[in-house]
């Protein structure tokens, strides 16, 4: 009686929090709510049509507004002189130019034909900075290309960017013979989130009934809640959730270079996590993620560096740098080992301590002529060819460095679960008393743990220096470690559950900058959002507590 | 009338039911006894009782008043005084000091220190709980830091007083004491409830038992009626023996050899001075003493987890234990163990098992490594499960299945796994330390059948236990240990509990007590 009672509570709780995201929803279907916070929208409707002459006819028409009508001239049509002005029969002006040349610049807009494939359409079309964001809050910019076969594409509520700090922002895709632009989804179609909220509903419903899921489904529910009250703070502020939330949603998943984004954000954070987790089972905290990651880069940047003197067969070159930066940031870490091991020396200290260490060392190191290339910049040259990670696919970065990622993952769960190594290494970490009472070594296990540790660490820069930058410098390394250890803690330290905490990260990492530089959200915001994710996640309790759930034990 | 009495007391936690529909009634002025094995439910109750929990269901009677106790300030009011097992006391801070703390008597700003000297001292007086007021706690003996918890509780006005397992640490002259002093409070219309499953003590002095066993009140008994047979017999449920059968020892030759043994222990005191022993292959060497007299810090040594300041440890070669000798002093714990020595440590939650592994992976600790339960390093785990199921079913052990973490096993069950584990390393040498403390009466029996069966099979025992009946019981041969020597060594046959009570109060033959 009392179960059926807790259920039927419990029921309710959930239904009322879908209920209130469905309203939300609903609210951004008929735009009531943002437009009673931001104001009446003003439309801009920008008609683009690429003959096969390769030249292009853009035809701008919008409200006479005087404030509108300089901004559009401005920003779509170059304001050239040859523009043609009319009004229309529904009052609205209507503006036209005639673009002759595809390769015409005409300060924001750019169409060219793609380099590589002649029936694509490179176009590039850039929103830049106003001062006053309250005149460009309420303005929504509605796209149209027409293609010489007669396609037409079409981007609505295209807004302008509200503030980002000193540069430009850029719109750029590509457009095939067909219209098809990459995997592109429609902005603000609801859709997709329905589906996964209805989804996750079900899924909840389900296991519910059979009690087996709990250890995904919180997670999943702490997403969406934390969904929800972001969402809160971002109507707050006067955007539209949905379109806060869809932006981040596509920033992931519109099209294949930012599915390929999120996953190239996704790998060094596996590596790094992995670094902290392998430590946390032994009972260490190597926070010297960060340093780590520095010197693993440095070292594979210098092997790459070597393969610009000599010619080195790349599949050789690949694995010596991997190889290189693994033992370099596993020594690294060894040093906060050993400290720990032989004197006692909490490794939380001395791993920070490295970090700094590590930080201005490679600062310095990195302007010394032995290892600055020749330039203002401070960084290494650019390493050998033969020593870039190999990419999937041409014109992305995202290369094989993730595979090897997860393998690494599932190598450091099958050592820590399958291996008498990894059982002594647990052990030492549950109990180093007991663990000592049995024979092992606590002193070896330690200073073992630690290299190992920093050894994943190293690959994070290492995948960064060969697979993204192909050179190190001094500042684009930072962060990684620091992260690295939410990743981990996210998941309770299993190596597994790593992937899925670095994929999040890395969605939350993509989505958010394209949340940023798409829809205008402000930074701190998507910052805001991100944060909320992460607490709800990590404080599974609170869910938990919500939901009534009890732990497992 | 009744000073206490608890009706239908019902506590769950989650799935498990520690306290079924509890009843039974203390009449005042009486020595009540509360017994039963561990597990069974004692412990919450009294909790409940003291106010540190809400019972789901039931009702607290005191003084024939309803007590409905929020917490513990409530019990106090109500004139509950609680004496732990493990003693809740500041040692840099005196005697008085300790009584009065966090009831001060009113004196202003400053601490009225005489006030509360005259107090305690009037207290002490009145009780015959003698202390001296000014003495700093961690200079005096167990038995005295007793007393003050005892006058804690009188300080505060207790009429009732629940004493929690308190001849756990005291050597048997200072349990007299305890019993007169109890004896005495009862004159002066104080009414205690006596929680012990030691049977000897519950007879000597209490007025009517009432044992628990699974969390239900099994009965209420005057104790002139009941036997400790039948005692035990309430508890477990069947039939107990005590005292274990075994025959005579049958010697085979050298075992353990220890030589001039002098260490030091964590504060940098010597903790051992010279001690020299030797126990055979086919006997059982117990040492008595009260803990704290560098017990732990012979058995680290003799393990490997203390390296001693001078002095040897030997035990027999393993493959060949009648050609003599190997040293193993100073040696690391796993190369002791590959010299044949095993090792059940005397705190089983800090040493002896990981908590967090399951039964299977603790019965392998210090084993993992080898053949057959990892090849080439990675973990055969049917290797596992099958020696699990092989050793649960030996053993008896009680659980789920093998997959059960340590942590949830009773006291007595993780006590078997660490014996399983040990006694599968096939010892030449084995020491025990306090095989049953913590123990419920059922598994002890099993545990001492088990140490006879080692000393048959011609193994070397070294038995550390501050349980002398255990002692007395199990020894060939006894040794008394005192601040760090072996004061006397003597056949079992010799030895009486006045003998040995001295001894492990310091007095040797032919000197004065000191006390």
């Amino acid at each position: 009686m009392l179960n059926n009672m807790t259920n039927l509570k419990l029921s309710v709780k959930i239904a009322v929090i879908f209920i209130l995201a469905f309203f939300l929803m609903a609210a951004q279907f008929t735009g009531a709510v943002s437009s009673a916070i931001a104001g009446e929208t003003r439309w801009i409707n920008v008609s683009s049509k690429i003959s096969a002459d390769g030249s292009m006819t853009r035809e701008v028409k919008l409200s006479p507004d005087a404030e509108l009508l300089k901004f559009a001239k401005a920003e779509f049509l170059g304001d050239f002189p040859d523009l043609i002005e009319e009004k229309c029969s529904d009052g609205l002006v209507k503006m036209t130019k005639k673009f002759v040349d595809l390769e015409e610049c005409v300060g924001v807009l750019m169409v060219q034909k793609d380099l590589y494939f002649t029936d694509r359409y490179q176009i590039r079309q850039s929103l830049p900075l106003y001062p006053d964001e309250k005149v460009m809050r309420d303005i929504k910019v509605r796209f149209e290309f027409e293609l010489p076969n007669g396609v037409i594409k079409i981007l609505k509520d295209r807004k302008l960017q509200s503030r980002q700090l000193g540069s430009q922002t850029v719109n750029e895709f590509t457009l095939d013979h067909a219209g098809n632009m990459d995997l592109y989804y429609q902005f603000n179609n609801y859709k997709p989130i329905t589906a996964v909220l209805l989804a996750a509903f079900l899924i909840f419903i389900a296991a519910r009934m059979t009690r087996r899921f709990n250890f995904i489904l919180i997670p999943v529910l702490a997403v969406l809640i934390a969904f929800f009250f972001a969402g809160i703070a971002i109507i707050v502020i006067g955007e539209s959730p949905v379109s806060a939330m869809g932006a981040m949603y596509e920033g992931v998943f519109a099209s294949r270079t930012n599915f390929l984004n999120m996953l190239l954000a996704t790998t060094p954070l596996i590596f790094t996590g992995l670094a902290v987790s392998f430590a946390f089972n032994c009972g260490l905290f190597n926070i010297g993620g960060e340093g780590q990651v520095m010197i693993g880069g440095f070292a594979a940047a210098l092997v790459g560096i070597v393969g610009l003197k000599f010619a080195i067969n790349p599949m050789v070159h690949v694995i010596m740098a991997i190889l290189a930066a693994g033992l370099a940031a596993g020594l690294y870490s060894l040093i906060a080992g050993v400290f720990r091991a032989k004197f006692n020396v909490h490794e939380v200290i001395s791993t920070i301590m490295l970090n700094y260490i590590a930080y201005t060392l490679l600062g310095f190191l990195v302007v010394h002529p032995w290892f600055k290339e020749n330039g203002p910049n401070p960084q290494t040259p650019e390493i050998a060819h033969s020593a870039f990670l190999p990419a999937f696919f041409a014109r992305h970065d995202f290369n094989y460095g993730f595979i090897l990622a997860l393998v690494m993952a599932v190598f450091m769960w099958f050592i820590l679960y399958k291996t008498s190594f990894g059982f002594n290494i647990r052990s030492v970490g549950l109990n180093a008393k007991a663990a000592e009472y049995s024979g092992i070594n606590i002193s070896k296990t330690i200073m073992l743990t630690m290299f190992i540790s920093g050894m994943l660490a190293g690959l994070a820069g290492s995948e960064r220096v060969m697979g993204l930058f192909h050179k190190y410098n001094s500042t684009a390394f930072v962060g990684y470690g620091i992260d690295g250890i939410a990743v981990s803690l996210l998941v309770n330290n299993n190596p597994l559950g790593i992937i899925l905490s670095a994929l999040l990260f890395g969605f939350l990492k993509t989505g958010g900058s394209y949340m940023n530089r798409e829809i205008g959200v402000p930074v701190e915001l998507v910052v805001v959002v991100q944060a909320v994710i992460i607490f709800f996640i990590a404080a599974d309790k609170i869910v938990r507590n919500m939901l009534n759930v009890k732990e497992s034990r | 009338m009744n000073a206490l009495s608890m009706k239908g007391i019902t506590k769950r936690f989650k799935n498990v039911v520690a306290n079924d529909d509890i009843t039974f009634a203390v009449a005042k002025n009486t020595i009540h006894g509360l017994v039963g094995e561990n597990g069974a439910g004692k412990s919450t109750l009294m909790n409940i009782l003291y106010g540190l929990l809400e019972p789901d269901e039931g009702e607290i009677f005191v003084n024939e008043k309803i007590a409905g106790f929020k917490g513990p300030k409530d019990a106090i009011e109500a004139g509950i005084g609680m004496v732990h097992q493990h003693f809740m006391l500041a040692g840099p801070l005196t005697v008085t000091e300790n009584i009065i703390l966090g009831s001060e008597p009113e004196g202003g700003l400053f601490l009225n220190y005489k006030k509360a000297r005259e107090m305690v001292a009037e207290l002490s007086d009145r009780y015959g709980l003698i202390v001296d007021p000014d003495a700093r706690i961690e200079s005096i003996p167990v038995g005295l830091a007793q007393r003050v918890e005892i006058l804690k509780t009188l300080y505060r006005g207790a009429k009732i007083i629940i004493l929690d397992e308190p001849t756990a640490v005291l050597t048997p002259q200072e349990v007299r004491e305890l019993l007169k002093i109890m004896d005495n409070l009862r004159k002066n219309g104080v009414t205690i409830i006596f929680i012990s499953h030691k049977l000897k003590e519950i007879k000597r002095i209490t007025d009517e038992i009432t044992v628990i066993r699974h969390g239900k009140t099994i009965g209420t008994e005057p104790t002139s009626k009941v036997t400790e047979n039948d005692i035990a017999r309430m508890m477990v449920g069947r039939d107990v023996v005590f005292n274990v059968e075994k025959g005579k020892a049958r010697i085979l030759g050298q075992g353990l050899t220890l030589d001039g043994i002098v260490a030091k222990n964590d504060k940098g005191l010597t903790c051992l001075k010279h001690v020299s022993l030797e126990v055979k292959r086919g006997e059982i060497f117990g040492i008595a003493g009260v803990e704290g007299n560098g017990q732990s810090e012979l058995l680290e040594v003799i393990s490997g987890l203390r390296k001693p300041v001078s002095g040897n440890v030997m035990v027999c070669d393993r493959t060949n234990p009648d050609t003599g000798e190997k040293d193993i002093t100073g040696m690391t714990p796993d190369e002791i163990y590959e010299s044949g020595v095993a090792h059940v440590p005397e705190d089983r939650h800090k040493r002896g098992l990981q908590l967090n592994f399951n039964i299977e992976e603790n019965l392998v600790t210090s084993l993992i490594h080898k053949k057959p339960f990892s090849s080439f390093g990675m973990i055969c785990s049917d290797a596992l499960a099958n020696n699990a199921a092989e050793k649960i079913k030996e053993y008896d052990i009680r659980c789920g299945s093998s997959r059960v973490k340590a942590q949830n096993l009773s006291g007595g069950n993780q006590q078997k796994v660490v014996i399983a584990r040990e006694l599968s390393k096939q010892p030449r040498v084995i020491i025990i330390a306090q095989p049953t403390r913590g123990v419920d009466i059922g598994a002890i029996e099993f545990i001492h059948q088990k140490i006879i069966e080692l000393r048959d099979s011609g193994v070397a025992v070294l038995l550390i236990s501050a349980e002398l009946s255990e002692i007395m019981n199990l020894s060939d041969r006894i040794g008394v240990i005192y601040e760090g020597e072996i004061l006397e060594t003597m056949d079992a046959a010799d030895a009486t509990e006045e003998k040995l009570g001295l001894l492990m109060a310091g007095i040797k033959k032919g000197v004065n007590a000191n006390a």
